[in-house]
């Protein structure tokens, strides 16, 4: 995982990128292709039978979770496929999970009434080892450094 | 879910993670010992499925039961899966998705013994 942060900055250095582009679906990618897939079925599975049996207990929280097991698995699919498009849609799934773990995280500190029931971005993803919070912002380095990896191809 | 037996794989899955770690920043693309590790890790899920299956027989069916079902499938997938997909990348990459597993099947496993405590409650 450092090497993650290691290798982004070592791209903000160097604005030319070096060598060949980047394979958004290899190396680090593979394991973030991995790790979102996993959450993506288990916030999904989870979130369907929740929502199946309990709806009533705590709306929001299902509901939530629901939408976050979703933009797992569009963030998962996008940095699997190989085009520019795909790596774009990726992007705002990661950074509508960041701003979701941020506010919902938030929310659920100042006002717990509102989430009876835990979600998985409940306390910043406090049940799931902080994954939640950590994931799109290494989605979002990885994207970039795909990107710019392939900058000088496209323009 | 048989105390001893849970925990024993926990702790084997999660010396499997701190080797694929060490590997991984050792830059080491996936050996031929990791991936005995993980078939190892593979075995004991099997293990852990026919126990599983043997204690469910008999419960009562509910909602708890699903999901305790839905997580067991998962950890006995995970492993075969990490296997091919860790192995096609010829980099280190390939060892942190091996790690990545072994964590995954470790959390898991603590969320089933949890799961497990409310279907025989």
């Amino acid at each position: 995982m450092p090497d993650d942060v290691s290798a982004a900055r070592e791209t903000r250095v160097s604005e030319t990128p070096p060598g060949e582009p980047i394979v958004s679906r290899q190396g680090p990618g593979r394991l973030l292709i991995g790790i979102y897939t996993v959450f993506a079925v288990a916030a999904c599975a989870r979130a369907t039978w929740q929502i199946a049996t309990d709806f009533d207990a705590a709306p929001l929280a299902y509901s939530l979770s629901a939408l976050a097991g979703l933009i797992y698995l569009v963030a998962a699919i996008g940095i699997a496929r190989p085009d520019n498009t795909s790596h774009v849609v990726a992007a705002v799934s990661c950074a509508v999970e960041l701003a979701g773990v941020l506010a919902v995280g938030g929310f659920s500190l100042i006002r717990p009434d509102l989430f009876p029931e835990a979600t998985v971005w409940s306390h910043f993803g406090e049940g799931y080892g902080y994954v939640p919070l950590i994931l799109p912002v290494l989605g979002l380095l990885w994207l970039r450094k795909v990107r710019r990896s392939t900058a000088g191809e496209r323009d | 879910m048989i105390n001893w037996l849970t925990s024993s794989i926990q702790l084997i899955a999660l010396l499997l993670a701190v080797w694929y770690l060490v590997d991984t920043l050792r830059k080491r693309p996936v050996s031929r010992a990791n991936l005995i590790g993980l078939v190892a890790l593979g075995v004991l899920m099997l293990v852990q499925l026919v126990v599983s299956i043997v204690q469910l027989v008999g419960q009562e069916a509910s909602g708890d039961m699903v999901m305790f079902i839905g997580y067991l499938a998962t950890i006995v997938l995970v492993v075969p899966v990490a296997a091919f997909w860790g192995r096609i990348d010829r980099s280190h990459w390939g060892t942190a998705v091996l790690c990545g597993a072994a964590v995954t099947v470790a959390a898991l496993l603590l969320r089933m013994d949890q799961i497990w405590r409310m279907i025989i409650a």
